[in-house]
């Protein structure tokens, strides 16, 4: 496993289907592709939070969460050229402008931009993108620094890292082909269920309000 | 008559326009897909401002008139304000619908390009309706159409006053509506191509009319008794008889002329959407009231794969199927997707080469006069429309074309979003990237890969596996195609801003 060279990035992304590396649109092919990595852009939609209406995030209860994550999640798209405030310690859910489609043989990893990291943006939590998947990449946008920062749709804000996988991977995420960021599906974890309250835990009342004297 | 009167009555009409003002402060923070539902909101802020200076001009000059009859003038005039405030209220609308989310947003800036290419000095909002159509609106045509009962923009505002509203913005500001129900339903969308031929039509259909007028007249006259007997009763007057007529030959003339125009501009994508809205028609071949005088489904197919001429587009593809590499368990190449649409458009033909409706159409009398001829304003009505389009905005059967609908195919099988071809040469030194070309994709060439795709794929996967896996292919390829719409219009927008700066 190696890391590819802004030489290797060039020709696999020159490569036709199925076996190519598809990165689009790449507004500025030769400007993104530097450095052994390729910088990608901030899509135009996002999750943001909402509080008012979510009492806390429980991901073992699958059917509470199927029916209520979009209570604590809500869809927002911003025109290019329209600008998005983020707020010191405010977590929103954006995604690559870019679609990215990685081969069998090329797995990738997300990282922030040192420009950005140095405002005290966070870009994501989550990096590894597996061989084989395919969609925008939903990035976990988190401000650390103290003062609010205005993001423009269309900014480079990340970079992909390509790796060469030995023998070929493949993607069994839960994620089919997104075209903008996803809600978490933290969810759908197999065993998720077996690590909640078991029914007996759930049955216990709450304790009554003792009056005081 | 008192002041307190037209105090009473200016302050009524002033909470009505603030109520208006306040309305459009609202939409001002909503979020559109483009900045055109502004512009609508600027023209409607400049109105009020107008109408707000009004009043107080009404409620001073009620104060110095002397003679009852201008004081009763002034209280028309007040009233008269108050309708158009009502009137125009209503059409607050079609901003409400033009949000980011009631619409398919990815696709709207470049269909609005597309319109605003063809139309002078125009605006286009994209919004949805809940009525189950297709449709095209003149906002001031429409208000003006409106208060014709009662009122005149012109008795309010003069001519300077009116120009000086427009200064710096577009003369017409046209809506064009899709069916809410359909929001997702992308390649539907073919047939806002449709409307922006009946906006185009207009002038060319006033002309027919006059044409055609004494043909349609004497042949009226001229009904032998046998023929009269078939005429409905409600029809009792020529005068009657006439209007009728007239109204069924424009409205097929315009919907069939309007159904051309799109296949001129879209191709193939405009027949496969038209077929899908006469899939679901409880009759294709009735012409009548109560569908308000629309022709037949079926005449409509007919004359729009007579327009399209596919033996061209087929042998066309043809030629370039055959280097299409991608292959799976179901559909194997570009040869065998072009078969399925092949077949698809087969059946079409058939249905098509029927006869149904023209027995239907020779049922009535008024319905017969009105269709003859038809062919022949068909004809000039298709070199009116091609008059008014530049060549290079048709989409005709090229092999350049059908290489780039082959590619964004390639792309969407491969669940790509169909942006772009990429032609990309031996890279020459290391990192030479100059023999590199990514040419954005014409909306025409996505809509109709997306079709393709959708009709020639997607239906092996729903007999293969009736479960939600056809609607989740189905749901990725309406997002992959409004992907691609937005990328495409993105990289040809941001273009010369690249090139400016290298």
């Amino acid at each position: 496993m190696g890391t590819l060279s802004t030489q290797n990035i060039r020709k696999r992304l020159a490569e036709s289907l199925p076996g190519g590396l598809i990165i689009t649109p790449l507004l500025e092919e030769e400007e993104q592709t530097k450095d052994n990595t390729i910088d990608l852009r901030l899509g135009s939609e996002f999750i943001i939070t909402q509080r008012t209406s979510f009492e806390a995030i429980d991901p073992t209860q699958k059917q509470e969460m199927d029916q209520k994550i979009g209570d604590y999640q809500q869809h927002l798209r911003l025109g290019f050229h329209q600008r998005f405030i983020l707020h010191p310690s405010q977590l929103i859910l954006g995604s690559t402008l870019e679609y990215v489609s990685l081969p069998n043989n090329l797995s990738a990893y997300v990282i922030g931009r040192s420009s950005w990291g140095r405002l005290g943006l966070i870009i994501a939590t989550a990096t590894e993108v597996s061989p084989c998947f395919k969609g925008s990449i939903t990035l976990e946008l988190v401000n650390l620094g103290e003062a609010p920062l205005v993001l423009y749709p269309g900014v480079r804000i990340a970079q992909l890292v390509l790796h060469t996988v030995e023998g070929t991977g493949t993607y069994s995420g839960r994620y089919s082909c997104p075209t903008g960021p996803e809600f978490s599906r933290i969810h759908f974890d197999v065993e998720m269920e077996f690590w909640g309250p078991t029914k007996e835990a759930a049955e216990i009342k709450p304790p009554v309000n003792l009056k005081t004297p | 008559m008192e002041t307190s009167t037209i105090d009473y009555l200016v302050t009524a009409a002033t909470e009505k326009l603030k109520s208006f003002q306040d309305r459009l402060s609202y939409l001002k923070l909503v979020r559109f897909p483009t900045a055109n539902p502004n512009k609508l909101i600027q023209l409607f802020s400049r109105i009020s401002e107008l109408l707000e200076k009004k009043l107080t001009t009404y409620r001073e000059k009620f104060q110095v008139s002397r003679k009852d009859e201008s004081k009763h003038s002034i209280v028309r005039e007040v009233k008269l304000l108050v309708l158009l405030i009502k009137t125009l209220g209503a059409r607050l609308r079609y901003i409400e619908g033009a949000s980011i989310e009631r619409t398919p947003w990815s696709m709207v800036h470049a269909v609005q390009e597309l319109a605003q290419g063809l139309l002078n000095d125009t605006v286009l909002i994209i919004r949805p309706q809940w009525h189950y159509n297709y449709g095209g609106v003149d906002v001031i045509e429409e208000w003006r159409l409106d208060l014709n009962q009662e009122a005149d923009i012109r008795e309010i505002f003069d001519r300077v006053e009116w120009d000086a509203i427009h200064e710096g913005l577009a003369r017409r500001f046209y809506i064009l509506s899709f069916p809410g129900l359909e929001r997702d339903n992308v390649l539907l969308h073919v047939s806002l191509g449709h409307e922006i031929g009946h906006l185009l039509l207009s002038g060319f259909l006033d002309q027919e009319e006059s044409l055609f007028g004494k043909r349609i007249r004497t042949k009226i006259e001229q009904l032998d008794p046998e023929q009269e007997k078939k005429i409905d009763s409600k029809y009792e007057t020529a005068a009657d008889r006439i209007k009728r007529a007239f109204q069924i030959r424009r409205r097929a003339l315009e919907e069939i002329a309007a159904d051309c125009f799109a296949i001129s501009i879209f191709g193939p994508a405009a027949l496969l959407a038209l077929h899908e809205f006469a899939l679901f028609a409880r009759s294709m071949d009735k012409v009548s009231e109560a569908t308000d005088w629309y022709p037949p489904w079926r005449t409509r197919l007919r004359y729009a794969l007579r327009h399209l001429d596919w033996p061209t587009w087929y042998t066309c593809f043809g030629t370039i199927a055959s280097d299409s590499k991608w292959t799976d368990g179901r559909i194997n190449s570009g040869i065998t997707i072009l078969n399925v649409l092949n077949v698809h458009i087969s059946t079409l033909e058939q249905l098509a080469s029927e006869t149904d409706d023209q027995t239907e159409i020779q049922k009535d009398p008024l319905t017969e006069i009105a269709y003859d001829s038809l062919d022949e304003s068909l004809e000039r009505g298709k070199n009116d429309l091609d008059s008014q389009v530049d060549q290079s905005r048709k989409f005709l059967s090229t092999k350049e074309r059908c290489v780039e609908i082959f590619a964004l195919l390639e792309r969407l099988h491969y669940k790509i979003p169909p942006n772009e071809v990429l032609i990309a040469k031996p890279i020459g030194s290391d990192l030479d990237l100059a023999g590199r070309t990514r040419t954005p994709a014409t909306l025409a060439s996505i809509f109709n890969a997306g079709w393709f795709h959708r009709v020639a794929y997607l239906p092996s996967i729903f007999s293969f596996d009736r479960s939600k896996t056809y609607f989740e292919e189905l749901d990725i390829l309406n997002r992959l195609v409004l992907k691609g719409i937005e990328m495409s219009d993105l990289q040809r927008e941001y273009a010369p801003y690249s090139s400016t700066r290298n």
